[in-house]
């Protein structure tokens, strides 16, 4: 019986356990709101769910809305054309959202000047001269930044009912700063609705 | 005729040659055998109900919390958990104490445990979002699972950690970030060596499942079919293990472990030389083959040749093992094996000349003569006629 008690203690403490880790950053860590353009996809097995795809997923320095300057990245990237790998990125207020607006190696002295929340992401940066718009390649040179902040999915219930369809613009994550890791969804917005109760 | 009364034939035939048996004893035992029969079900029934019911009682668990989501708080779903775990083991320890008879229920609980662990899983990864590495899942659920091997001692907890290994692994193979990561895995080095390798892992646990070998000598045995008659028909497949990236420590590991240890992985109708024969021989002419099949090069169409003559050895030696242990499962599903690697060979040789009724009606004749003589031989062997 007592072997049977520290299986069930083990298994039990270590799910539970995880989950207060979670709870616990949900209470008390700093939150900040990230602008998206997610898409609501099924799936058998997983259910019902957000693809959250965050709207600084994919940048170009110098596009509209984008904070993120080209100097910043000339000096992220140093001697190199480019750059794939883990890399932390910081965040600035903008209006009512934050966007990534610094980019740091991993050990370097976090130095992004107004950057409020660093996370950690997968990047990668390459110079584009040029860039597709209406199916016309136009002359546009920048960097181009494609940032995984893994946030991939939100799950929803079956039956929520949305607002509007996840096309249309206004869809925010309030997500929690976790210093070092990617940003943990808290809650899924719609122009600063609440679309879940807590 | 169930497996019992398979052995008990078998055993009456040899009790007859020996002159131990009269007809009357004979009559009067088979008649006591029989009620013994009709009164139990067999071991595989009892064995497929408590998975169904084990399995079905998990999914619907599952489906009543997913299906009420919103309306369940996340601190109750948590408890709710937590407190269900709880009563599986409980149930699974208590069972197997109160009701030793039926030591199907206990099993079947013993499995809910520890597939409610993902469940646990899923349910923490869904209420914060959490987008990890899938097979980090995975891992997460083998390290929960593994202590209850040696701590409950059921078998259904090792087919639990077979199929928790085998996933983490075939996942691993599949992600980008992995160290294990195949870069192409369109060769049968991984469909061979990952079962391989977890059947003898498991193996060394405190419990074993019985029938473990028999499952992965089914899929070995396919697996080995599958990609020599499509290799061998198509030249498809054709990715050496060159193409494995760092998957090859898996591929190198689970044929080292199968090759060392044949009866720990692989069932016991296969005798050794055949248990280490069918996998290596399956490998052979990816072996051969260079860094990319080319029909040019003599290596590799020799390679392709290879794998005709093996698509034949590999049901002729599983026919000669499975005959001298008198299973006769092993036995039809190897003959049938070489059946189609007979026809299969015989429509990829002489398909483009099979035009005009003439050639219809050999082809027919050939197909019912080569059918004919398989089933009298399979026959034969079934009786112990044939020298195995």
């Amino acid at each position: 019986m007592k072997r049977l008690i520290g299986l069930a203690a083990f298994q039990v403490v270590v799910l539970l356990g995880w989950a207060g880790q979670n709870e616990l950053v949900r209470a008390t860590a700093p939150t900040f709101r990230i602008p998206l353009r997610p898409r609501d996809p099924h799936d058998v097995l997983r259910g019902r769910y957000f693809v959250l795809n965050p709207l600084d997923s994919s940048i170009k320095t110098g596009d509209q809305g984008v904070a993120l300057t080209a100097e910043e990245v000339k000096r992220f990237l140093g001697s190199d054309t480019s750059f794939r790998g883990p890399a932390r990125v910081g965040f600035c207020p903008q209006e009512e959202h934050y966007r990534i607006c610094a980019i740091a190696r991993r050990g370097e002295a976090l130095a992004g000047g107004s950057a409020q929340h660093w996370s950690r992401a997968d990047v990668s940066v390459q110079w584009e001269e040029s860039t597709w718009r209406a199916g016309k390649q136009i002359h546009d040179p920048g960097y181009r930044l494609d940032i995984d902040l893994a946030l991939d999915r939100f799950f929803l219930p079956n039956r929520v009912t949305l607002p509007a369809p996840e096309s249309d613009l206004g869809w925010e994550l309030e997500a929690c700063h976790r210093p070092g890791l990617s940003p943990l969804p808290k809650r899924l917005l719609f122009r600063g609705q609440q679309l879940l109760a807590d | 005729m169930s497996r019992d009364q398979r052995v008990l034939e078998r055993h009456f035939r040899h009790w007859r040659e020996k002159r131990l048996l009269t007809p009357e004893q004979e009559d009067a035992l088979r008649r006591a055998s029989g009620e013994l029969a009709q009164g139990h079900a067999s071991t595989a029934v009892k064995a497929a109900l408590g998975v169904l019911g084990g399995g079905l009682l998990l999914v619907g668990l599952v489906l009543l919390v997913a299906e009420n989501w919103g309306a369940i708080p996340r601190f109750v779903k948590l408890g709710s958990w937590g407190a269900l775990q709880c009563a599986f083991l409980l149930l699974a320890h208590d069972l197997s104490r109160r009701l030793p008879e039926r030591p199907y229920l206990a099993e079947a609980f013993a499995g809910v445990a520890g597939g409610w662990v993902l469940g646990g899983i899923a349910l923490v990864s869904q209420i914060y979002h959490l987008n990890s590495r899938p097979p980090n899942g995975i891992w997460l659920w083998l390290a929960l699972v593994l202590p209850a091997a040696w701590l409950l001692k059921h078998r259904a907890t090792a087919g639990v950690l077979f199929v928790a290994l085998t996933t983490a692994l075939a996942l691993e193979v599949a992600t980008d970030d992995s160290w294990l990561h195949a870069r192409n895995s369109d060769n049968p080095w991984l469909f061979l060596a990952i079962p391989l390798l977890t059947a003898v892992l498991v193996s060394w646990l405190p419990c074993k499942v019985a029938s473990l070998p028999e499952w992965v000598g089914v899929w070995i045995f396919g697996v080995s079919n599958f990609f020599l008659l499509v290799f061998g028909a198509t030249e498809e497949f054709h990715r050496p293990a060159l193409a494995l990236g760092g998957a090859w420590l898996l591929a190198a590991a689970g044929m080292a472990l199968a090759l060392a240890f044949p009866v720990r992985c692989l069932p016991r109708a296969w005798d050794c030389l055949t248990a280490r024969a069918v996998p290596a021989l399956t490998l052979l002419p990816w072996i051969v083959l260079g860094s990319e099949y080319d029909r040019g090069s003599a290596v590799d169409v020799s390679a392709r040749g290879l794998s005709w003559v093996i698509q034949l050895a590999l049901p002729v030696l599983v026919i000669r093992g499975a005959a001298r242990v008198g299973s006769g499962a092993w036995v039809n599903l190897a003959y049938l094996a070489l059946l189609a690697g007979i026809l299969t060979r015989y429509f990829d040789f002489f398909g483009d000349y099979l035009e005009g009724g003439t050639a219809l009606v050999a082809t027919g004749a050939l197909l019912l003569f080569v059918l004919y003589a398989l089933e009298r031989a399979r026959r034969r062997t079934l009786k112990k006629e044939v020298v195995a």
